[in-house]
Protein backbone atom coordinates (compact mmCIF):
# COMPACT_ATOMS: atom_id res chain seq x y z
CA UNK A 1 0.00 0.00 0.00
CA UNK A 2 2.85 2.82 0.92
CA UNK A 3 4.65 1.94 -2.18
CA UNK A 4 1.24 2.85 -4.19
CA UNK A 5 1.48 5.79 -2.31
CA UNK A 6 4.86 6.30 -2.86
CA UNK A 7 4.42 6.04 -6.53
CA UNK A 8 1.08 8.45 -6.72
CA UNK A 9 2.43 11.47 -5.37
CA UNK A 10 5.58 10.73 -7.20
CA UNK A 11 4.00 11.20 -10.34
CA UNK A 12 1.42 13.73 -8.75
CA UNK A 13 4.01 15.63 -7.90
CA UNK A 14 6.65 15.46 -9.84
CA UNK A 15 4.59 16.23 -13.12
CA UNK A 16 3.13 19.52 -10.98
CA UNK A 17 6.39 20.66 -10.50
CA UNK A 18 7.25 20.04 -14.12
CA UNK A 19 4.65 22.02 -15.40
CA UNK A 20 5.04 24.92 -13.22
CA UNK A 21 8.11 24.92 -15.10
CA UNK A 22 6.32 24.84 -18.69
CA UNK A 23 3.94 27.67 -16.71
CA UNK A 24 6.82 29.82 -16.43
CA UNK A 25 7.19 30.82 -20.46
CA UNK A 26 3.70 31.26 -20.61
CA UNK A 27 0.06 30.39 -21.86
CA UNK A 28 1.32 29.68 -25.04
CA UNK A 29 3.80 26.91 -24.09
CA UNK A 30 0.75 24.94 -22.49
CA UNK A 31 -0.63 25.15 -25.45
CA UNK A 32 2.09 23.45 -27.28
CA UNK A 33 2.30 21.47 -25.13
CA UNK A 34 -1.38 20.28 -24.82
CA UNK A 35 -1.37 20.80 -21.38
CA UNK A 36 -5.52 20.22 -20.47
CA UNK A 37 -7.51 23.20 -19.92
CA UNK A 38 -8.33 22.18 -16.66
CA UNK A 39 -4.97 21.77 -15.08
CA UNK A 40 -3.92 25.63 -16.03
CA UNK A 41 -5.66 27.55 -12.94
CA UNK A 42 -3.52 24.65 -10.56
CA UNK A 43 -0.47 25.60 -12.43
CA UNK A 44 0.69 29.01 -10.04
CA UNK A 45 2.72 31.68 -11.94
CA UNK A 46 5.42 32.79 -9.96
CA UNK A 47 6.22 35.61 -12.33
CA UNK A 48 4.76 38.23 -9.63
CA UNK A 49 4.55 41.73 -10.53
CA UNK A 50 6.88 40.98 -13.73
CA UNK A 51 8.36 41.53 -16.44
CA UNK A 52 5.75 44.80 -16.28
CA UNK A 53 4.76 45.74 -12.82
CA UNK A 54 1.38 47.03 -12.82
CA UNK A 55 1.47 50.93 -12.38
CA UNK A 56 -1.77 51.83 -13.33
CA UNK A 57 -5.31 52.01 -11.37
CA UNK A 58 -8.49 51.27 -13.27
CA UNK A 59 -11.38 53.43 -12.56
CA UNK A 60 -15.21 52.15 -13.71
CA UNK A 61 -17.41 54.75 -14.32
CA UNK A 62 -20.88 55.01 -15.15
CA UNK A 63 -24.05 57.24 -16.02
CA UNK A 64 -27.40 56.91 -16.76
CA UNK A 65 -29.63 58.52 -19.26
CA UNK A 66 -33.73 58.45 -18.66
CA UNK A 67 -35.29 58.66 -21.94
CA UNK A 68 -34.31 60.92 -24.29
CA UNK A 69 -33.24 63.42 -21.91
CA UNK A 70 -29.71 64.69 -21.66
CA UNK A 71 -26.99 61.66 -19.99
CA UNK A 72 -26.43 62.00 -16.01
CA UNK A 73 -23.18 62.73 -14.40
CA UNK A 74 -20.34 60.83 -14.62
CA UNK A 75 -20.13 58.68 -11.63
CA UNK A 76 -18.14 55.96 -9.78
CA UNK A 77 -18.81 52.25 -9.49
CA UNK A 78 -15.54 50.93 -8.65
CA UNK A 79 -12.50 52.96 -7.28
CA UNK A 80 -9.25 51.47 -5.57
CA UNK A 81 -9.40 51.80 -1.95
CA UNK A 82 -6.72 53.63 -0.58
CA UNK A 83 -3.83 52.25 1.49
CA UNK A 84 -4.46 51.79 4.69
CA UNK A 85 -1.59 49.62 7.57
CA UNK A 86 -4.56 47.78 8.78
CA UNK A 87 -4.64 46.09 5.09
CA UNK A 88 -1.37 44.24 6.19
CA UNK A 89 -3.56 41.84 8.43
CA UNK A 90 -7.25 42.69 7.26
CA UNK A 91 -7.80 43.62 3.47
CA UNK A 92 -11.41 42.31 2.46
CA UNK A 93 -11.55 44.98 -0.16
CA UNK A 94 -9.26 42.92 -2.17
CA UNK A 95 -11.14 40.34 -4.25
CA UNK A 96 -13.00 43.29 -5.72
CA UNK A 97 -10.09 45.08 -6.15
CA UNK A 98 -8.29 41.96 -7.91
CA UNK A 99 -11.32 41.03 -10.12
CA UNK A 100 -11.46 44.65 -12.16
CA UNK A 101 -8.04 44.46 -12.00
CA UNK A 102 -7.83 41.41 -13.90
CA UNK A 103 -10.95 41.54 -15.85
CA UNK A 104 -9.97 45.55 -17.21
CA UNK A 105 -6.41 44.12 -18.01
CA UNK A 106 -7.95 41.21 -20.16
CA UNK A 107 -10.40 43.52 -21.71
CA UNK A 108 -7.09 45.95 -22.72
CA UNK A 109 -5.75 42.79 -24.16
CA UNK A 110 -8.86 41.71 -25.94
CA UNK A 111 -8.92 45.48 -27.61
CA UNK A 112 -5.19 44.95 -28.23
CA UNK A 113 -5.95 42.40 -30.18
CA UNK A 114 -9.14 43.41 -32.09
CA UNK A 115 -9.33 43.81 -35.53
CA UNK A 116 -11.27 46.10 -37.72
CA UNK A 117 -15.01 45.75 -37.40
CA UNK A 118 -14.75 43.46 -34.32
CA UNK A 119 -16.11 45.83 -31.99
CA UNK A 120 -18.96 43.44 -32.11
CA UNK A 121 -16.99 40.53 -30.51
CA UNK A 122 -15.45 42.66 -27.55
CA UNK A 123 -18.77 43.44 -26.89
CA UNK A 124 -19.57 39.96 -25.97
CA UNK A 125 -16.15 39.41 -24.77
CA UNK A 126 -16.43 37.91 -20.94
CA UNK A 127 -14.37 40.43 -19.64
CA UNK A 128 -16.90 43.39 -20.73
CA UNK A 129 -19.90 41.63 -20.07
CA UNK A 130 -18.96 41.52 -16.45
CA UNK A 131 -18.52 44.69 -15.90
CA UNK A 132 -21.37 45.81 -17.55
CA UNK A 133 -23.42 43.12 -15.42
CA UNK A 134 -21.74 44.95 -12.62
CA UNK A 135 -22.25 48.51 -13.32
CA UNK A 136 -26.19 47.47 -14.53
CA UNK A 137 -26.61 45.71 -10.94
CA UNK A 138 -25.83 48.70 -9.36
CA UNK A 139 -28.38 49.87 -6.83
CA UNK A 140 -30.72 53.04 -8.25
CA UNK A 141 -33.62 54.93 -7.06
CA UNK A 142 -35.26 54.18 -10.20
CA UNK A 143 -33.65 51.25 -12.59
CA UNK A 144 -35.30 52.58 -16.06
CA UNK A 145 -33.49 53.55 -19.36
CA UNK A 146 -29.95 53.00 -20.08
CA UNK A 147 -26.57 53.24 -18.59
CA UNK A 148 -22.95 52.90 -20.29
CA UNK A 149 -19.52 52.83 -18.46
CA UNK A 150 -15.83 53.79 -19.06
CA UNK A 151 -12.60 52.56 -18.14
CA UNK A 152 -10.71 54.89 -16.75
CA UNK A 153 -6.88 55.15 -16.01
CA UNK A 154 -4.58 56.56 -13.91
CA UNK A 155 -0.66 55.94 -13.87
CA UNK A 156 0.24 58.57 -10.64
CA UNK A 157 4.01 57.93 -11.36
CA UNK A 158 3.81 58.89 -15.22
CA UNK A 159 1.34 61.89 -14.42
CA UNK A 160 -0.98 59.97 -17.08
CA UNK A 161 -5.10 59.78 -16.92
CA UNK A 162 -6.82 58.48 -19.79
CA UNK A 163 -9.74 56.58 -20.93
CA UNK A 164 -9.42 52.88 -21.98
CA UNK A 165 -13.21 52.58 -23.14
CA UNK A 166 -16.34 54.34 -23.14
CA UNK A 167 -18.81 51.75 -23.53
CA UNK A 168 -22.40 52.77 -25.96
CA UNK A 169 -25.79 52.84 -24.34
CA UNK A 170 -27.05 49.73 -23.10
CA UNK A 171 -30.85 49.16 -21.64
CA UNK A 172 -30.94 49.01 -17.60
CA UNK B 1 21.69 30.07 15.40
CA UNK B 2 22.96 26.67 14.16
CA UNK B 3 21.04 25.33 16.64
CA UNK B 4 17.96 27.23 15.54
CA UNK B 5 17.56 25.38 12.33
CA UNK B 6 18.40 22.30 13.76
CA UNK B 7 15.30 22.61 15.78
CA UNK B 8 13.42 22.50 12.69
CA UNK B 9 12.36 18.65 12.45
CA UNK B 10 9.44 17.31 10.62
CA UNK B 11 6.62 17.93 12.87
CA UNK B 12 7.30 21.67 13.57
CA UNK B 13 7.46 21.76 9.55
CA UNK B 14 4.11 20.38 9.33
CA UNK B 15 2.61 22.05 11.80
CA UNK B 16 3.66 25.21 10.62
CA UNK B 17 2.15 24.82 7.21
CA UNK B 18 -0.91 23.54 8.76
CA UNK B 19 -1.17 26.97 10.92
CA UNK B 20 -0.18 29.04 8.53
CA UNK B 21 -2.37 28.26 5.54
CA UNK B 22 -5.24 27.69 8.19
CA UNK B 23 -4.81 30.97 9.53
CA UNK B 24 -4.55 32.53 6.21
CA UNK B 25 -7.71 30.83 4.90
CA UNK B 26 -9.48 31.84 7.98
CA UNK B 27 -8.60 35.49 7.56
CA UNK B 28 -9.78 35.17 3.72
CA UNK B 29 -12.81 33.52 4.03
CA UNK B 30 -14.02 36.18 6.79
CA UNK B 31 -12.46 38.96 4.68
CA UNK B 32 -15.02 37.52 1.63
CA UNK B 33 -17.73 37.25 4.12
CA UNK B 34 -17.62 41.24 5.41
CA UNK B 35 -17.39 41.60 1.40
CA UNK B 36 -19.36 39.32 -0.40
CA UNK B 37 -20.67 41.55 -3.00
CA UNK B 38 -18.33 40.69 -5.50
CA UNK B 39 -19.30 37.24 -5.56
CA UNK B 40 -23.29 38.67 -5.57
CA UNK B 41 -25.68 37.65 -8.08
CA UNK B 42 -24.92 41.53 -8.76
CA UNK B 43 -21.37 41.39 -8.27
CA UNK B 44 -18.45 41.75 -11.20
CA UNK B 45 -17.78 37.65 -10.42
CA UNK B 46 -21.38 37.42 -10.42
CA UNK B 47 -22.28 33.25 -10.97
CA UNK B 48 -25.61 33.89 -12.40
CA UNK B 49 -23.43 35.76 -15.64
CA UNK B 50 -19.94 33.59 -15.41
CA UNK B 51 -22.36 30.36 -15.43
CA UNK B 52 -23.81 31.82 -19.74
CA UNK B 53 -19.58 32.61 -20.62
CA UNK B 54 -18.92 30.09 -23.51
CA UNK B 55 -16.26 27.96 -21.57
CA UNK B 56 -18.71 27.05 -18.80
CA UNK B 57 -22.23 27.16 -21.20
CA UNK B 58 -20.81 24.95 -23.97
CA UNK B 59 -20.37 22.52 -21.06
CA UNK B 60 -23.68 21.33 -19.36
CA UNK B 61 -22.40 19.04 -17.06
CA UNK B 62 -20.13 21.60 -15.46
CA UNK B 63 -23.22 24.69 -15.71
CA UNK B 64 -25.21 21.96 -13.85
CA UNK B 65 -22.44 21.12 -11.02
CA UNK B 66 -21.43 24.90 -10.75
CA UNK B 67 -25.52 25.69 -10.25
CA UNK B 68 -25.23 23.17 -7.15
CA UNK B 69 -22.37 25.06 -5.56
CA UNK B 70 -21.78 28.57 -7.27
CA UNK B 71 -25.31 30.00 -6.60
CA UNK B 72 -25.20 32.84 -4.13
CA UNK B 73 -26.03 31.60 -0.50
CA UNK B 74 -24.13 28.22 -0.94
CA UNK B 75 -20.94 30.18 -2.25
CA UNK B 76 -21.31 31.81 1.27
CA UNK B 77 -21.78 28.98 2.80
CA UNK B 78 -19.18 27.89 1.37
CA UNK B 79 -17.00 30.63 2.93
CA UNK B 80 -18.46 29.75 6.10
CA UNK B 81 -16.54 26.65 5.62
CA UNK B 82 -13.80 27.72 4.98
CA UNK B 83 -13.74 29.89 8.00
CA UNK B 84 -14.70 26.70 10.15
CA UNK B 85 -12.12 24.74 8.68
CA UNK B 86 -9.11 27.13 8.42
CA UNK B 87 -9.94 27.82 12.27
CA UNK B 88 -9.75 24.09 12.78
CA UNK B 89 -6.70 23.57 11.07
CA UNK B 90 -4.90 26.47 13.59
CA UNK B 91 -6.19 24.45 16.53
CA UNK B 92 -5.19 20.76 15.14
CA UNK B 93 -2.44 22.47 14.04
CA UNK B 94 -1.50 23.55 17.41
CA UNK B 95 -2.09 20.26 19.21
CA UNK B 96 -0.06 18.42 16.68
CA UNK B 97 -2.73 16.66 15.26
CA UNK B 98 -2.76 16.51 11.25
CA UNK B 99 -6.41 14.80 10.23
CA UNK B 100 -7.13 14.11 5.92
CA UNK B 101 -10.80 14.89 7.62
CA UNK B 102 -9.27 18.82 7.77
CA UNK B 103 -7.30 18.90 5.10
CA UNK B 104 -9.63 17.13 2.69
CA UNK B 105 -12.60 19.67 2.58
CA UNK B 106 -9.86 22.44 2.80
CA UNK B 107 -8.36 21.25 -0.48
CA UNK B 108 -11.82 20.49 -1.92
CA UNK B 109 -12.96 24.01 -1.37
CA UNK B 110 -10.12 25.70 -2.69
CA UNK B 111 -10.21 23.99 -5.67
CA UNK B 112 -14.41 24.85 -6.06
CA UNK B 113 -13.09 28.40 -5.72
CA UNK B 114 -10.43 28.26 -7.88
CA UNK B 115 -12.45 26.36 -10.53
CA UNK B 116 -15.36 29.13 -10.18
CA UNK B 117 -15.24 31.25 -13.67
CA UNK B 118 -13.37 34.52 -13.24
CA UNK B 119 -10.25 36.05 -11.49
CA UNK B 120 -9.83 37.08 -8.56
CA UNK B 121 -7.40 34.72 -6.28
CA UNK B 122 -3.34 35.94 -6.32
CA UNK B 123 -0.31 33.95 -6.22
CA UNK B 124 -0.51 33.60 -2.21
CA UNK B 125 -3.45 31.64 -2.82
CA UNK B 126 -1.68 28.98 -5.63
CA UNK B 127 0.96 28.42 -2.92
CA UNK B 128 -1.46 27.56 -0.39
CA UNK B 129 -3.40 24.73 -2.98
CA UNK B 130 0.22 23.57 -2.74
CA UNK B 131 0.87 23.15 0.99
CA UNK B 132 -2.82 21.75 1.05
CA UNK B 133 -2.37 18.96 -1.45
CA UNK B 134 1.39 18.27 -0.05
CA UNK B 135 -0.58 18.50 3.76
CA UNK B 136 -3.30 15.82 2.30
CA UNK B 137 -0.19 13.44 0.93
CA UNK B 138 1.43 13.87 4.53
CA UNK B 139 -1.87 13.16 6.29
CA UNK B 140 -2.86 9.66 4.23
CA UNK B 141 0.86 8.39 4.69
CA UNK B 142 2.97 6.72 7.87
CA UNK B 143 4.79 9.23 9.82
CA UNK B 144 8.62 10.06 9.10
CA UNK B 145 8.22 7.56 6.07
CA UNK B 146 9.29 8.79 2.56
CA UNK B 147 5.95 8.93 1.09
CA UNK B 148 5.39 11.75 4.12
CA UNK B 149 8.46 13.67 3.37
CA UNK B 150 7.70 13.86 -0.63
CA UNK B 151 5.32 16.47 -0.54
CA UNK B 152 7.57 18.28 1.41
CA UNK B 153 10.43 18.40 -0.90
CA UNK B 154 8.31 19.09 -3.84
CA UNK B 155 6.99 22.56 -1.41
CA UNK B 156 10.58 23.46 -0.88
CA UNK B 157 11.60 23.07 -4.58
CA UNK B 158 8.11 24.87 -5.96
CA UNK B 159 9.31 27.82 -3.28
CA UNK B 160 12.57 27.88 -4.45
CA UNK B 161 11.58 27.83 -7.80
CA UNK B 162 8.36 31.12 -6.75
CA UNK B 163 11.49 33.08 -5.79
CA UNK B 164 13.81 32.46 -8.84
CA UNK B 165 10.99 32.42 -11.38
CA UNK B 166 9.81 35.79 -10.21
CA UNK B 167 13.55 37.20 -9.98
CA UNK B 168 14.17 36.52 -13.71
CA UNK B 169 11.10 37.53 -14.75
CA UNK B 170 11.89 40.76 -12.93
CA UNK B 171 15.64 40.22 -14.51
CA UNK B 172 13.96 40.83 -18.03
CA UNK B 173 11.39 43.52 -17.11
CA UNK B 174 13.00 47.17 -18.08
CA UNK B 175 11.24 48.99 -16.06
CA UNK B 176 12.53 46.71 -12.87
CA UNK B 177 16.30 47.28 -13.65
CA UNK B 178 15.88 51.05 -14.08
CA UNK B 179 13.52 51.25 -10.60
CA UNK B 180 10.96 52.94 -12.64
CA UNK B 181 8.61 49.95 -12.42
CA UNK B 182 8.77 50.17 -8.25
CA UNK B 183 8.41 53.85 -8.22
CA UNK B 184 5.21 52.86 -10.18
CA UNK B 185 3.90 50.25 -8.46
CA UNK B 186 3.93 52.69 -5.04
CA UNK B 187 2.81 55.47 -6.87
CA UNK B 188 -0.73 53.66 -7.53
CA UNK B 189 -3.74 53.34 -5.30
CA UNK B 190 -4.24 50.18 -5.53
CA UNK B 191 -1.03 48.30 -4.94
CA UNK B 192 0.80 51.13 -3.69
CA UNK B 193 1.60 53.63 -0.23
CA UNK B 194 1.83 57.19 -0.63
CA UNK B 195 4.53 57.91 1.89
CA UNK B 196 7.24 55.28 -0.02
CA UNK B 197 6.28 56.59 -3.30
CA UNK B 198 7.00 59.85 -2.21
CA UNK B 199 10.05 58.83 -0.59
CA UNK B 200 11.03 57.10 -4.14
CA UNK B 201 9.52 59.60 -6.81
CA UNK B 202 12.66 61.64 -5.68
CA UNK B 203 15.24 59.61 -5.58
CA UNK B 204 15.74 57.31 -8.44
CA UNK B 205 18.89 55.91 -7.61
CA UNK B 206 17.51 54.59 -4.09
CA UNK B 207 14.36 53.09 -6.29
CA UNK B 208 16.95 51.45 -8.78
CA UNK B 209 18.79 49.58 -5.80
CA UNK B 210 16.25 48.56 -4.03
CA UNK B 211 14.93 47.09 -7.38
CA UNK B 212 17.68 45.27 -7.77
CA UNK B 213 18.05 44.19 -4.26
CA UNK B 214 14.91 42.65 -4.85
CA UNK B 215 16.44 40.98 -8.06
CA UNK B 216 19.32 39.57 -6.66
CA UNK B 217 17.85 37.88 -3.53
CA UNK B 218 15.14 36.09 -5.48
CA UNK B 219 17.57 35.31 -8.58
CA UNK B 220 20.06 34.05 -5.81
CA UNK B 221 17.44 32.44 -3.40
CA UNK B 222 18.44 29.00 -5.20
CA UNK B 223 22.08 29.36 -3.25
CA UNK B 224 19.72 27.80 0.16
CA UNK B 225 20.58 24.53 -1.98
CA UNK B 226 23.99 24.40 -0.96
CA UNK B 227 22.76 24.18 2.95
CA UNK B 228 25.05 26.38 4.54
CA UNK B 229 23.08 27.41 8.16
CA UNK B 230 25.02 31.21 7.36
CA UNK B 231 23.14 31.89 3.76
CA UNK B 232 20.02 29.65 4.81
CA UNK B 233 19.58 32.17 8.05
CA UNK B 234 20.12 35.81 6.13
CA UNK B 235 18.40 34.54 2.67
CA UNK B 236 15.23 33.41 4.89
CA UNK B 237 15.54 37.15 7.31
CA UNK B 238 15.76 38.69 3.91
CA UNK B 239 12.71 37.14 2.15
CA UNK B 240 10.66 37.65 5.66
CA UNK B 241 10.92 41.02 6.16
CA UNK B 242 10.42 41.37 2.59
CA UNK B 243 6.68 39.43 2.51
CA UNK B 244 6.52 41.99 5.88
CA UNK B 245 6.79 44.99 4.10
CA UNK B 246 4.43 43.84 1.23
CA UNK B 247 1.84 42.98 3.12
CA UNK B 248 1.59 46.29 4.66
CA UNK B 249 3.17 48.69 2.19
CA UNK B 250 1.07 47.02 -0.45
CA UNK B 251 -1.49 45.18 0.96
CA UNK B 252 -0.86 41.95 -0.06
CA UNK B 253 -2.15 40.14 3.38
CA UNK B 254 -2.04 36.36 1.89
CA UNK B 255 1.58 36.46 1.30
CA UNK B 256 3.11 36.38 4.48
CA UNK B 257 1.84 33.78 6.01
CA UNK B 258 1.70 31.40 3.30
CA UNK B 259 5.45 32.05 2.37
CA UNK B 260 6.78 32.22 5.69
CA UNK B 261 4.92 29.26 6.93
CA UNK B 262 6.80 26.94 4.20
CA UNK B 263 9.91 28.07 5.77
CA UNK B 264 10.26 25.60 8.50
CA UNK B 265 9.28 22.74 5.50
CA UNK B 266 12.66 24.13 3.24
CA UNK B 267 14.94 24.25 6.63
CA UNK B 268 13.79 20.79 7.50
CA UNK B 269 14.00 19.28 3.95
CA UNK B 270 17.45 21.68 3.31
CA UNK B 271 18.81 19.67 6.65
CA UNK B 272 18.21 16.38 4.72
CA UNK B 273 21.06 17.24 2.35
CA UNK B 274 24.02 15.18 2.77
CA UNK B 275 26.13 18.63 2.61
CA UNK B 276 23.87 20.67 4.54
CA UNK B 277 26.17 21.80 7.94
CA UNK B 278 23.92 23.35 10.15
Amino acid sequence: MESVLLWTWSIVFGLWLLLTLVRAFGHAALRTLRVPRWLWPLLPNWNLFAPKPGVADYYVMYRDQRGEGEPGPWLAAYQPEARTWSHGVWNPNKVQAKAVFDWVQQLAQAMNAMEEGGEEQLLQSAPYLHLLHFVRRLPRAEAQGQTQFAIVVREPAHNFEGTLLVSPFHYL
Amino acid sequence: MNDFLAHIDLVVAVQALQIGAGLVMAITAAEMLVRFGAYANSGILSWELGRLMPAIAQRPWRQRLGDIVYTEQRFKLLFVLRLLVGLGMVACGALSVLSSWLIAPALLSSLLVVYRAGPGQDGSFQLRILILAVLLSCSISPVNSLTFRIGLYFLSLQLILSYLIAGIAKLRGLTWRDGTGLIGIFGTVYHGNIRVYKLLAGRKTLSQVLSWGVIAFEVLFPLVLMGQGAWVMSLLAFTTLFHLATSFLMGLNGFFLSFVAAYPTLIFCLGELPWASW
